[in-house]
C-alpha cells in the first residue's frame, strides 16, 4: 500500500531550503509520499501562495497539505493545523494562506493551534519554523497521529481569513482584478469565462473582440480577442483565454509578458467590455 | 525501507538529472533527496555550508556532494564513513569535513578506486555522472563499503580553513561567509560572538555595520537593530538577527539585503554599538 501523502508549497525558493524540510518528514515519516507543488511562490506573497494552493488541493488525493508562506515567522501569528471536511488536514501559519484550499476542500472542520513542543524538533529557531515546527507536525499527522494532539481547539471563526478577489458583472463589463501574475508573465484575472458572458451576452466565439482598460493600459484601452490558445494570435499580439493551470479566464500575449506589457501585478483592477 | 541518496552539487538545473538517471538505474527504489543544485560555481565554502546545514536533518543515507574545480586532476574522490552511520561521497577538497562534523565525525575514509562500481567509461569532466553517483547508489543497495577502495588516513583528508569573527575592544571584526535565497547575509560568528565584543544583545539595540571598500565597490555603512526574527522591523527595514543556524545574519523584512547594498561573498564587516 502506498505511503501517505504530503503535499508541500513554499516561498523558500529552488535551494536547500525545501529538501531540509523533506529530509526532515522523512525521518519522522519514511514512508510519506511528498508532492512538492511549487517553491517559487512570489515571495512574502500570502496571497498568491493561498490562491495557487486552492487551485492544486481539489486534484489531490485527501493527505497533509504543509503550506509556508510566513512574512510574520517568529511573530505573535499562530500555527495552526486545519481540518477540512473532505478529511484533509492543512498546517500552516494562520495567515490566511491556508483558508482558500480549505473553502475547496468543503470548509473547515476543526482548527487547532500547534503548541505541543514534544512534536517540534529539538532547537525551534525564530526564522525557519517551515523545518523546525510545521514539517515535524506535518509528519507526525501523515503517521496517524491525532489532530487533537498538535495542541488545543481553537474557534475556527477566529483564524484568519482570506477572500480571493471575485469578478463582478455589470451591464456590458466585467469588472475583474489580476489574481496572480504566473511565470511566463500571463495574468490569471478574477472571474470565470461564464461572467464575461453574462457582462456582456454572446457566446464566447474565437476572435471576439473585447477592450481591456485599466489605470496602467494606454486611454482608451487595448483591443484584445478571445482565442482558445495563445498560439491563434501572432507572437507578441494579446488575447483573453481560459486558463488551463488555475481555472478561469487570464490575459496573455503570445510568447511574451503581459504582465509587463501592460503593467499588471497583483490586483491590478481591470474592465473588459465587448466591441460591439 | 527505500534507501535515501541525498544529491548536493554546483552543476544547476539541467545536469543532475543525468546523475540521478545513474542512481535510479543501479537502485530502482532509491529515494533520491535533491538538497541543492544552485551552490555558486566551483564555491567549495558555499557548497561545504549547504551540506553542513541540511545533512543533520536527514534520514541516514548516503550523501553524494559535487562542487569540484579540481575534477580530473590528482585531487581524490573518497567515501567517508561517519559515526552516525552514513557515507559521505565526494571529492577531497574539503566539502564534506564540515557536514561529516555534524554526524559525529569521520571514522573511515576510503579512495574510490573500484572501476567495478563505475560507469564504464570514465571521462574527466564529469566524475558526478561516472564515479559519485553509481557508487552511492551501490553503497544504497548494500554493496559494503570496503568494496569501494582501499582506506586512506582520515588526518590527510583536505578541511577548509575556518573563517572565525575576531572579536576587538567595542567592536566585532567578521565577513559574509554566504548569501542566502531570501538575500540574507551570513556573517561569521555566533550571538555570542558579538555580545563578547559589544556587550548584551538586547532587542531593539542599535548597530551599524560597516562593509569597508572591497573588489572596486566603495565602502558601506549600514545602520540597524538588533532583533529576534524579520517580522519584528518595518517591512523593507533592515535587522542583524541569529539565523536558524545559530549564526550572525544581516536581513531586510520581506526585502534582499544582498541585492540593496550590493553585497557579496567573503566582504569584511565590522560590527558596533551605535
Amino acid at each position: 500500500m502506498a505511503g501517505p501523502l504530503i503535499s508541500f508549497l513554499t516561498d523558500f525558493g529552488p535551494e536547500s531550503a525545501p529538501a531540509v524540510c523533506r529530509g526532515v518528514m522523512w525521518r519522522i515519516a519514511p514512508e510519506a509520499r511528498i508532492l512538492d507543488l511549487s517553491h517559487t511562490v512570489r515571495k512574502f506573497a500570502v496571497r498568491d501562495g493561498a490562491f495557487l494552493l486552492s487551485r492544486m488541493v481539489g486534484y489531490l488525493e485527501v493527505g497533509v497539505h504543509v503550506a509556508v508562506v510566513d512574512p510574520g515567522v517568529g511573530t505573535a501569528r499562530r500555527p495552526v493545523a486545519v481540518r477540512a471536511e473532505r478529511g484533509d488536514v492543512l498546517v500552516g501559519p494562520d495567515n490566511g494562506l491556508l483558508m482558500p484550499a480549505a473553502r475547496v476542500l468543503g470548509g473547515v472542520a476543526a482548527a487547532h493551534e500547534i503548541t505541543s513542543t514534544d512534536l517540534f524538533l529539538a532547537r525551534v529557531s525564530s526564522t525557519f519554523h517551515g523545518r523546525d515546527i510545521f514539517s515535524p507536525v506535518a509528519a507526525h499527522l501523515a503517521s496517524g497521529l491525532p489532530l487533537e494532539r498538535v495542541g488545543p481547539a481553537v474557534d475556527p471563526a477566529t483564524l484568519v481569513d482570506l477572500m480571493l478577489p471575485e469578478g463582478r458583472v455589470r451591464e456590458g463589463v466585467l469588472e475583474t482584478a489580476v489574481l496572480l501574475i504566473d511565470s511566463f508573465g500571463n495574468a490569471r484575472l478574477a472571474g470565470q469565462p461564464d461572467d464575461l458572458v453574462r457582462s456582456t451576452g454572446g457566446a464566447l466565439i474565437p476572435g471576439r473582440r473585447f477592450r481591456v482598460t485599466g489605470a496602467s493600459i494606454p486611454a482608451g484601452g487595448v483591443d484584445v480577442p478571445w482565442q482558445s490558445a495563445f498560439g491563434e494570435v501572432a507572437a507578441g499580439e494579446p488575447l483573453l483565454y481560459e486558463d488551463a493551470d488555475y481555472g478561469g479566464l487570464g490575459i496573455a500575449v503570445n510568447q511574451a509578458s503581459a504582465a509587463e506589457r501592460f503593467g499588471l501585478g497583483s490586483d491590478t483592477p481591470l474592465r473588459i467590455e465587448a466591441i460591439a | 525501507m527505500r534507501p535515501v541518496i541525498t544529491f548536493l552539487t554546483d552543476f544547476g538545473p539541467a545536469a543532475p538529472a543525468v546523475c540521478r538517471g545513474v542512481m535510479f538505474g543501479i537502485s530502482p527504489d532509491a529515494n533520491v533527496i535533491d538538497i541543492n543544485h544552485q551552490v555558486p560555481r566551483y564555491s567549495i565554502r558555499s557548497g561545504s555550508r549547504s551540506l553542513a546545514f541540511a545533512l543533520q536533518y536527514m534520514p541516514v543515507g548516503v550523501h553524494v556532494a559535487v562542487v569540484d574545480p579540481g575534477v580530473g586532476t590528482e585531487r581524490l574522490p573518497v567515501g567517508l564513513k561517519v559515526d552516525r552511520g552514513d557515507v559521505l561521497i565526494g571529492p577531497d577538497n574539503g566539502l564534506l569535513m564540515a557536514a561529516a562534523d555534524t554526524l559525529g565525525g569521520v571514522v573511515e575514509a576510503r579512495v574510490l578506486e573500484n572501476r567495478e562500481l563505475m560507469l564504464p567509461v570514465v571521462t574527466s569532466s564529469f566524475h558526478g555522472r561516472d564515479l559519485f553517483s553509481p557508487i552511492a547508489a551501490h553503497l544504497a543497495n548494500g554493496v559494503p563499503f570496503e568494496r569501494v577502495g582501499p582506506t586512506t588516513s582520515i588526518d590527510d583528508l583536505v578541511r577548509l580553513p575556518e573563517i572565525r569573527p575576531t572579536v576587538g575592544e567595542g567592536v566585532l571584526d567578521t565577513s559574509i561567509v554566504s548569501i542566502l535565497i531570501f538575500g540574507n547575509v551570513t556573517l561569521a560568528g555566533t550571538p555570542d560572538d558579538l555580545s563578547a565584543a559589544i556587550g548584551e544583545l538586547e532587542p531593539g539595540r542599535s548597530l551599524v555595520i560597516d562593509f569597508p571598500a572591497f573588489d572596486g565597490a566603495g565602502p558601506i555603512q549600514e545602520r540597524t537593530i538588533w532583533e529576534r526574527t524579520f517580522g519584528r522591523v518595518p517591512v523593507g527595514s533592515s535587522l542583524l538577527m541569529s539565523d536558524s543556524e545559530g549564526q550572525l545574519s544581516l536581513a531586510d523584512n520581506q526585502g534582499d539585503a544582498a541585492r540593496r547594498l550590493g553585497l557579496a561573498l567573503d566582504r569584511p564587516a565590522r560590527i558596533r554599538a551605535a
